[in-house]
């Protein structure tokens, strides 16, 4: 009779064990599987969880993977999860495109050894595990995916993201089964062009989006298979009022045993350039609080007063786009604006911005319209070159012109993009005629700071199609602030006067750019300025001296700072 | 001087409106529902067999204001999903080795991350003991 108390079957130690001493750290408890095939995702659960701001989790291998064959390799494998609740963080890199235990040649097999969880605090502390718990974890037959990456890329990876509108070559293979066909499907939204040719999701009259799914077979040579050339999955383009949307890839394949190993695995597909927005709010300036009022004194009884806005205050919202030299001198870019923008560049002001390099990279698609079999996006073959990909400025949900179309395009040739037709270009056409175009290709000095300021508040800025109700969009008045009623009561025997006091919110995203294999790159920001306004009633024994508010001093948080 | 005419004004405020009141069945002078119950009790687990024949044991229980069990002392610790309707659970635990007496540890854990105490368990794996009647695994099959 074999007593077995606690850990691994077999095991006399029994670490990890409850009845040890008390763990005070985060420790794993439990992963929610130990046999799986590769792309399946792996929750952890962890005891002690950290509190909120932890910034990153790791977990944490060590021990050794044995293969088929008996041979076994040393594993040190430190892997980011992400944290899906208190308790729980969840590997989402367990496959596709590898196994993490044997990453330089995949294959099925067993490891065995310890799993803790590393996790760091916002502020660089490191808290490792105290006590890994003895495990071991099997790797099934699998599908990988050792290839995915566009058709005209030399990606040493499977790219990370997909790119809309591109076309893509995908290498499967798979580990520990003898497959002879292999089944694809990728499903994407659909996607249609609007009234002006621009991709926009496919919906259906109940607004449910319509879902567009390719399917693929091939016979499989030696465990291998190649999607390219006529059968390469193109993607359609994202449209330009969403930041991504998602590919869902489904693989089986199959033997002529009747048996299957299968892999299921969602990526997004984005624009090459995109605003990432988390909808952050950071108050940003406290201004000092102005009496709107008089002295009112509360008599005998006391005397219940409204606040009423009659002398509205307005500001103008200010929108602002920095983007980073590196990124401008090393693309072709096309950037303009509209009314009310400057640029900025050391002591350089003008309007609009281009620039042309020649060291780029060829990067194309390009969309054709079937009405006979509803849309489909077309790879361009050939060396160039229709690229285009534009991102809307439209991040903080302010009215169609605060967009702007950011033209990024990979060509060969030194050609010049034109520019872009929405948002602040076509304020421009009919708006203003100040728009030109400046090479700044010999601009070497700081980061070139593109900014657009007070925009639309002119009058002049009357352009067709952009009506008033986007340029008041813009103004903001403290009477859209302090629009409900607020009352307040002077006590008797005292005096009151109503102060109002305005602050300034900042709102920011980046710029995030992709290259062909997905990776990313902060290029630049957007920010924005808002106002709002408070009222307040302050009370005093006497007026004058006018009594003291109670709002919070002025302070400013955030620059730019605003006397 | 200002806080107190404040205080006062607002006690004048208070007492000319009335205080606000709320209806109640009869016999329920309550006028909110209880808050929710955030303990979280040691797991119950039904009663098993002192000796099983199979490799792989069905672990049944309930495990109120939890989202998950987790069971350790038989190889690797396993953890399943408790029902969020009525709290109970059903969680396979590989008993691999035999004959072996095997201690399992039945906790729980709550969505902030809390852990339940341990409710023990102990049973004897032997080849050879009697086949419970009905045994089945978590997934409707036979035990065997």
């Amino acid at each position: 009779m074999v007593v077995l108390a606690t850990g691994a079957a077999g095991c006399a130690e029994s670490e990890g064990s409850t009845t040890d001493a008390p763990i005070t750290k985060a420790h794993v408890m439990a992963l929610s599987t130990y046999s799986a095939t590769l792309g399946t995702p792996i929750d952890a659960y962890i005891q002690n969880p950290p509190t909120g701001n932890a910034r990153a989790f790791e977990l944490v291998f060590d021990g050794t993977f044995t293969r088929p064959n008996g041979a076994t390799e040393p594993v040190n494998l430190v892997q980011a999860v992400n944290r899906t609740e208190a308790g729980a963080v969840r590997w989402t890199a367990f496959g596709p495109f590898g196994n993490p235990f044997t990453p330089n040649t995949p294959d099925i097999g067993k490891f065995t050894g310890k799993l803790g969880i590393r996790v760091t605090m916002d502020d660089g502390t490191v808290i490792n595990d105290e006590k890994p718990i003895p495990l071991s974890f099997e790797v099934k037959p699998s599908i990988i995916i050792t290839e995915l990456r566009p058709v005209d890329s030399t990606c040493g990876e499977p790219a990370l993201r997909m790119l809309g509108g591109m076309s893509y070559r995908l290498k499967a293979t798979t580990i520990g089964f003898d497959a002879k066909t292999i089944d694809y499907m990728m499903q994407t939204p659909g996607i249609v062009p609007d009234d002006l040719g621009e991709p926009q999701l496919d919906v259906d009259s109940g607004g449910k989006p319509r879902m567009m799914t390719r399917q693929l077979s091939h016979t499989m040579m030696n465990n291998t298979d190649t999607v390219e050339g006529k059968d390469a999955f193109v993607l359609p383009p994202v449209p330009i009022d969403i930041p991504n949307y998602g590919v869902v890839m489904a693989i089986v394949a199959h033997d002529d045993q009747g048996h299957s190993v299968s892999t299921t695995f969602g990526m997004t597909a984005h624009n090459p350039i995109e605003i990432f927005y988390d909808g952050r709010y950071e108050l940003a300036q406290i201004y000092p609080a102005k009496p709107v009022s008089g002295c009112m004194p509360g008599g005998q009884q006391g005397r219940a007063v409204t606040y009423s806005e009659s002398q509205m205050e307005s500001r103008q919202r200010q929108l602002s786009v920095t983007m980073s030299k590196t990124f401008l001198r090393s693309e072709e870019n096309n950037w303009s604006t509209s009314d009310g923008k400057t640029v900025t560049h050391g002591t350089t002001n003008t309007d609009g911005y281009s620039r042309s390099h020649t060291d780029s990279n060829s990067f194309t698609f390009t969309k054709t319209h079937e009405d006979t079999s509803g849309v489909q996006f077309m790879y361009s073959s050939g060396n160039t070159v229709v690229g285009k990909a534009g991102v809307s400025f439209k991040v903080f949900g302010i009215g169609a012109d605060a967009g702007g179309e950011y033209q990024h395009r990979w060509d060969k040739s030194q050609t010049s993009s034109s520019s872009s037709s929405n948002g602040w270009s076509s304020a421009n056409t009919s708006g203003s005629s100040d728009t030109s175009e400046v090479n700044h290709s010999t601009a070497t000095t700081d980061s070139t700071a593109v900014s657009q300021t007070n925009t639309k508040g002119g009058s002049e800025s009357q352009q067709a199609g952009e009506g008033e109700a986007v340029q008041n969009m813009w103004t903001v008045t403290s009477q859209q602030t302090i629009d409900r009623g607020f009352a307040g009561m002077v006590v008797a025997n005292t005096q009151g006067v109503f102060y109002r006091q305005m602050a300034r919110y900042t709102q920011k995203a980046f710029v995030v750019v992709y290259d062909k294999c997905g990776a990313g790159d902060v290029v630049g920001d957007v920010t924005l300025q808002d106002y709002v306004w408070a009222p307040d009633l302050a009370l005093g024994d006497k007026c004058p001296p006018l009594p003291v508010s109670n709002f919070p001093e002025p302070q400013c948080r955030l620059p730019p700072c605003d006397p | 001087m200002r806080s107190l005419i404040l205080a006062v004004a607002c006690l004048v405020g208070t007492a000319a409106c009335g205080g606000p009141e709320v209806d109640v069945p009869a016999g329920n002078d309550k006028v909110t529902s209880d808050p929710a119950s955030s303990d979280l009790p040691a797991p119950t687990v039904q009663k098993m067999p002192g000796s099983y024949p199979y490799a792989v044991l069905a672990v049944r229980g309930s495990a109120p204001n939890a989202v998950r069990i987790l069971i350790e002392g038989a190889g690797n610790p396993v953890v399943a999903a408790v029902q969020p309707v009525d709290n109970t659970f059903c969680i396979p635990v590989d008993l691999a080795a035999a004959p072996a007496r095997y201690t399992l540890q039945v906790r729980s854990q709550h969505s902030d991350g809390r852990l339940s105490p341990i409710t023990e368990v102990e049973l004897d794996r032997d080849n050879g003991a009697a086949a419970p009647a009905d045994a089945k695994l978590c997934d409707g099959s036979a035990a065997k």
